[in-house]
């Protein structure tokens, strides 16, 4: 691999490993850009991957201290977890399942979709859908993705025969396996899938499409790109005229070193994104690069969900196959008639025993509970993936009293419902809890929210500088060649699993940097 | 998550105390004590790790243990209601969900209730049944070739259909 010096100036650093980082850096590394990706987690090969919930959660998850407050579930049922996000080479990506929905056209203008609403700041994105199109083709193509231009569909495994036939039978038309980010067939390089029920733990055999499969290699081989593992990020420093020109970061030994860079993109996900702008405060930016306006670390984001559990008189044996190969779009829509902004998907989850009785009633004990513990073979369940509004009190922000394991400030996360989260989460639960009836449930139940893996808006997309952190192209207000590059960006979060359009909107940027570096601008 | 025996980090007799209460947190007839008792020594270890833990896990079989004579002896009734009067507590949080955790984390309880764990080493499920699921008709995995309704309520058709089983199953379950 490239090996690039520490006072090498003309290098573009990229922080973060996750689909933001590594698309951005695969596509600086092949326009002919040198490339430094700092990651703070360690590299793993597949064949380290381990197919057991719970070594895997901690070999794989970031565990630093963090906070969550506010009156969500999560505060109260995983108060040291706001978020599931990954801590290794591939970042979030190494835990995530797969469904690729796009945005809908509405969904990038939801301040004029969806009008005023009380206590939320919705906002319009400052990009045309139009244009993200062909973005979003690429990514799903770099993906793999099932469903699209010819590639097979996912097959039906056991979760999602129950949910599909519930969803006929309740009257939903828009269910299928996919769009899905695992190979059916063997495609770029990997294989295709044995089902073998591990997707969120990283995936063994290389079907999924992370970053750690596809980007990093390729990156490596365009020999323009140099990947630091167990390098942590702490500060970006900015030179006389306001410009990044380097980022601070821990080495595996603690070492603290400086990487002198030409640009730097900021891919931490949407609590570590804002977490190192705040802490990289200086002369000029006294509350953080980027947050001259306030923004920074608000309208947090993490969608509206839950798990319906539906237990069934058959054995369902929802571990086999394909942990969320499954989704039903109607109610997708916004369609205020329901009594709330914005829409939802419904999407199959499986989970193995030990996450099963972690998540199907957190704190729950007693016989009702191992009744229904010892029902898990005939279990299906359905994860809600709703869009939540943004709001400004949602927010990252640095702990006064926490620390992380490097003795810097660890993030609190607080998140307080908006009524339309709840509205639409509560409707969102009845309609699961008909489709599992439908099918002949013998008892149907709610689960409350698990940690996130999905972390928005942070780092909010404006055009005016005003009304956010980052222009249309993801770059800083006020640091002309500091960007971030992952889902922080997100004006507002949309109804979709949020990893496609993170990448498709990696790979726009990627090219406007590359636009503005052969004019001389970066 | 192994099945050898860890040394054991509490007396015998806060040990039993914490196997009765285990047995009550997650009562599984079919599940031998073994298992329990495999969860009981983990939390101990846990617990081990800190003074104020083991402090707290002492105090709290103690007061068990005083209120219900003979832990072990002490009918389910007995030792859910002790449990259920003192769920809230530091003590009742910080063992249940240490059992919780180990317990279901326990190879022998997989087998018992159904779950294989990895299935790499054996090829997976792609021959072995990861679509098997004889009680339902085959449903259709690819996307329906006709526009998704983005604003609006569902088409008429769709709206109908969709209206009729929810509303009945909606009623069912608030009579429930």
């Amino acid at each position: 691999m490239r090996h690039y010096e520490l006072d090498d100036a003309d290098v573009a650093v990229v922080v973060g490993s996750g689909p933001g980082g590594a698309s951005l850096a695969l596509r600086l590394a092949r326009a002919g850009l040198d490339v430094v990706m700092l990651e703070s987690g360690r590299w793993i090969d597949p064949e380290d991957f381990v197919d057991d919930e719970r070594i895997a959660f901690a070999q794989l998850s970031w565990l630093e201290a963090r906070r969550a407050t506010g009156s969500w579930t999560l505060a109260h049922d995983f108060p040291a977890l706001p978020a599931w996000n990954g801590h290794a080479v591939g970042g979030t990506a190494l835990l995530w399942t797969g469904l690729t929905p796009r945005f809908k056209d509405h969904e990038f203008r939801t301040r004029s979709s969806y009008g005023e609403i009380a206590g939320a700041s919705l906002a319009d994105w400052p990009i045309d859908p139009a244009e993200l199109a062909p973005y979003y083709a690429e990514s799903e193509r770099a993906m793999g993705v099932s469903h699209r231009e010819g590639r097979p569909p996912m097959p039906a495994n056991t979760s999602y025969r129950v949910f599909a036939n519930g969803a006929e039978r309740v009257g939903y038309r828009h269910y299928a396996t996919g769009p899905y980010a695992t190979n059916v067939e063997p495609y770029d390089g990997r294989p295709g899938t044995i089902q073998d029920g591990f997707n969120s733990q990283g995936d063994r055999h290389r079907s999924k499409w992370t970053p750690l499969v596809s980007e990093i290699p390729k990156a490596i081989a365009t020999d323009r790109f140099e990947l630091r593992p167990e390098s942590h990020a702490v500060r970006i420093t900015l030179d006389a005229a306001g410009r990044a020109d380097g980022v601070e970061y821990l080495d595996r030994d603690g070492v603290l070193r400086r990487q002198r860079a030409a640009l730097v993109a900021v891919a931490g996900n949407a609590i570590e994104t804002p977490r190192l702008l705040l802490l990289s405060a200086t002369a000029g930016h006294e509350h953080g690069l980027g947050n001259a306006s306030d923004h920074l670390g608000r309208h947090y984001m993490r969608h509206t969900t839950g798990v319906v559990y539906g237990q069934f008189p058959d054995e369902v044996h929802m571990y086999r196959g394909e942990n969320m190969a499954g989704i039903v779009a109607d109610e997708s829509r916004h369609d205020p008639e329901r009594g709330f902004a914005g829409g939802y998907y419904l999407e199959t989850i499986s989970q193995g025993l030990p996450s099963f009785t972690t998540f199907m009633e957190p704190g729950g004990w007693g016989a009702d509970f191992t009744a229904r513990v010892e029902g898990y073979p005939r279990t299906a369940a359905s994860w809600i993936c709703g869009e939540d509004l943004p709001q400004p009190g949602n927010r990252v922000t640095l702990s006064d009293e926490l620390v992380d394991r490097w003795g810097l400030p660890a993030p609190e996360v607080h998140y307080d419902d908006h009524p339309n989260d709840v509205a639409m989460r509560e409707h969102a639960y009845g309609r699961v809890e008909a489709m599992f009836r439908a099918v002949g449930a013998e008892r149907v139940w709610r689960a409350p929210a698990m940690p996130s893996g999905h972390n928005l808006g942070t780092a909010r997309m404006s055009a005016d500088p005003a009304d956010g952190v980052v222009d249309p192209e993801g770059r800083v207000h006020g640091v002309p060649n500091l960007f971030v590059s992952d889902g922080s960006v997100f004006t507002t979060g949309a109804a979709a699993n949020p990893t496609l359009t993170i990448m498709a909107l990696s790979l726009r940027q990627g090219d406007r940097i590359v636009d503005a570096r052969r004019r001389g601008e970066l | 998550m192994t099945e050898d025996q860890p040394a054991p980090a509490v007396p015998d007799a806060t040990a039993s105390t914490l196997l009765a209460l285990a047995r009550a947190l997650y009562p599984h007839p079919g599940i031998p004590d073994g298992p329990y008792e495999r969860a009981v020594a983990l939390l101990a270890a846990d617990a081990a790790a800190s003074s104020e833990l083991s402090a707290l896990v002492a105090a709290g079989a103690a007061e068990a243990a005083a209120a219900l004579g003979d832990p072990g002896a002490a009918s389910l009734e007995a030792r859910t209601a002790w449990l259920a009067a003192h769920e809230g507590e530091a003590f009742f949080a910080f063992v249940r969900e240490r059992i919780c955790f180990h317990l279901y984390d326990d190879r022998e309880v997989w087998q018992l209730l159904g779950y294989p764990g990895p299935s790499y080493a054996l090829g997976g499920y792609l021959h072995r049944g990861f679509d098997e699921l004889p009680w339902l008709p085959d449903p259709r995995v690819e996307e329906l070739d006709e526009p998704l309704v983005e604003l609006g309520p569902l088409g008429a058709s769709a709206a109908s259909e969709a209206a009729a089983p929810a509303a009945a199953s909606a009623g069912a379950e608030v009579t429930a």
